[in-house]
């Protein structure tokens, strides 16, 4: 098992980041086949839209490329290595994922910058340099004058503002990211897209769920799924 | 943020749940403190009352359940004088009674020699000292008198109305000793049908250390079979009334922490099932399974901590104001030990474990696929 915290192998550069082989997850009843051989590769960098109607497996998908949940068959690699070399499915998530959720997922006791901070509790980082790095990812979301309101006090497009920058709070390799604009109406949803448009120019590598076709548009690549399988070609 | 801040943050986002939890511990925390206060405070009076009067040991009839029921030949006190190592060995006859005057109940009255150092020692703060003669007279503790409304002259009927006067009035800061009365050896005797029949002798070893004061026990329990000899301490430990406020405290201590524990097994239960999506993304967003325990069981410690601090202010509220009531202030010293205290802020944290365990443990075990799908 190797060091989940070592350098990437510079000979990885051109390697996938995120690779998926012939991955099935079949629930518990055993009848629904969410997810039915799908294979893919995601590399740094590229922004991949995965799109198909409602119950076709994007979801599931996203949780077993995330880490959330495990697929009865098939594996999954993340620079290479597979997810269950990992000691602690956690881990991972913490060091190299961020999640924004369709129904953003603030915890409303707490303000948008403290919500902010929330994944930086699996870091080293200090109270001060979490309250820092906090306002930073704010500002970067064109939040930080609303830093001191709660989810509550905030409107649809700002909270999912603040979910994004909460994503990012670890410097995730990959951001996944389920229906970011399911809950938005239009004009706030294209406030999303310019803020992810805005993350794809500065490297980050995406993966996102969505129905949207404007949003589906701007990525580089676009999946199709249906009935739990790839139907656009991989690539 | 500090990792605090978000238990408390949550603590105050659902403040009815909150307080009314932080007053079950509240309550449990009261119930523990008080009553095991009262009862440490009580013994401690007793063993403080024999460390003044300078007794090294009580010499009592074996075998006696109680020690108010040792029956001893008053003939015993002068033997156990003329040992070698006794500096001074007293008599003393003590029975409880209860009275119709004043309807008081269990009040307990010494007999001792009017010339022993006991009664010498009695600070009167009104009257005079008991004399060697005259009508039977009684020294009445402060606390007994303001709960009997009697003062220097009046009478007081004792078993079958017979009258004894009050010829003066102590104070005494040991509750003890200010809720009892003190009357002459031989007219107690008189009153309780027991004459030349004493309870206890109480002796002073010439040679206090430990050793000495060993060998003198040894000596004073071979003059009789039938007769023990205990260190002050031993004596007030063994003491079957103390032994069972003891049990009592403790009972009824357990029960209340009991449901103080339930109540927050029960609230901490709802926290987790409330916030199964809060979990399940702090799961997701790479949070491991011990900070989430540490989160709920950090929660339950904070509400317990708070129930816990509650309850020692009310334990000690109501503990002041029990002795100051006429009929508790008898028995209920006005004070409750700091060790009591942390005692109680212990119990109320281990309540916080206990009844967060299971919540936490059910928390950190949750799939966090399921806990996002969960509505």
């Amino acid at each position: 098992m190797t060091d989940p915290h070592a350098e990437a192998d510079p000979r990885l550069e051109d390697a996938p980041l995120l690779e998926a082989d012939s991955l099935r997850r079949r629930f518990a009843d055993g009848q629904v086949m969410a997810v039915d051989d799908v294979s893919l590769q995601i590399r740094s960098g590229e922004y991949v839209a995965l799109v198909g109607p409602s119950g076709c497996g994007k979801s599931t998908l996203l949780n077993l490329l995330g880490g959330l949940d495990r697929p009865t068959e098939g594996q999954i690699r993340f620079r290479n290595r597979p997810l269950d070399d990992w000691p602690d499915p956690a881990r991972f998530r913490a060091n190299e994922l961020g999640f924004v959720f369709q129904s953003f997922h603030l915890v409303s006791v707490l303000n948008a910058e403290q919500n902010v901070q929330l994944p930086m509790f699996e870091t080293p980082l200090r109270a001060s340099e979490r309250r820092d790095k906090a306002r930073h990812l704010l500002d970067t979301v064109g939040m930080r004058h609303r830093a001191r309101h709660r989810p509550g006090e905030l409107s649809i497009g700002e909270r999912q503002r603040v979910a994004i920058a909460r994503a990012l709070a670890n410097d995730p390799a990959l951001l996944l990211a389920d229906e970011p604009t399911g809950n938005l109406d239009s004009v706030t949803a294209k406030e999303i897209f310019t803020l992810l448009d805005r993350l794809r120019v500065d490297g980050t590598t995406i993966l996102l769920v969505t129905h949207d076709p404007n949003l589906a548009r701007r990525a580089h690549r676009t999946l199709s799924m249906r009935d739990g399988r790839l139907v656009s070609p991989e690539g | 943020m500090w990792f605090l801040t978000y238990i408390l943050a949550n603590v105050k986002g659902r403040i009815t749940r909150s307080l009314l939890t932080v007053s079950g511990v509240a309550v449990a925390v009261a119930a523990v403190v008080s009553l095991v206060g009262i009862v440490r405070g009580f013994e401690a009076s007793l063993l403080e009352l024999y460390d003044r009067q300078g007794i090294d040991l009580m010499v009592s009839q074996s075998g006696r359940v109680q020690l108010t029921s040792s029956v001893l030949a008053e003939s015993l006190a002068d033997e156990i004088a003329r040992l070698d190592g006794v500096a001074q060995a007293y008599p003393s006859l003590i029975d409880a009674l209860s009275l119709d005057d004043g309807d008081m109940m269990g009040v307990v009255i010494q007999g001792w020699p009017v010339s022993s150092q006991p009664l010498r020692s009695l600070e009167l703060t009104e009257g005079q000292p008991l004399s060697d003669s005259g009508p039977p007279a009684v020294l009445m503790g402060r606390r007994l008198a303001e709960a009997m409304g009697k003062s220097v002259g009046d009478s007081v009927e004792l078993l079958d109305g017979e009258p004894f006067s009050v010829a003066g009035i102590f104070d005494s800061y040991n509750v003890f000793e200010s809720g009892s009365m003190v009357t002459r050896l031989a007219d107690l005797q008189q009153l309780l049908l027991r004459d030349g029949d004493i309870t206890l002798v109480g002796v002073v070893a010439a040679d206090r250390d430990p050793e000495s004061v060993a060998k003198l026990r040894q000596r004073i329990e071979d003059l009789h079979p039938g007769i023990d000899a205990n260190p002050v301490r031993e004596l007030a430990e063994s003491s079957t009334e103390i032994r069972m406020a003891r049990a009592f405290a403790w009972l009824t201590s357990t029960i209340a922490l009991l449901i103080g524990s339930i109540g927050m097994l029960n609230t901490m239960m709802m926290a987790v099932f409330e916030r199964t999506r809060e979990i399940a993304m702090l799961r997701a967003l790479g949070w491991r399974r011990r900070r989430i325990i540490a989160l709920v069981l950090g929660e339950a410690s904070v509400l317990c901590a708070a129930g816990a601090a509650v309850g020692i202010v009310a334990a000690v509220v109501l503990v002041d104001t029990l002795s100051k009531m006429p009929e508790a202030g008898r028995l209920v010293a006005g004070d409750i030990s700091t060790a009591v205290m942390l005692q109680g802020l212990s119990l109320a944290l281990a309540l916080g474990v206990l009844g967060g365990l299971y919540p936490a443990w059910a928390a950190a075990r949750m799939a966090p696929v399921d806990g996002l799908r969960h509505d």
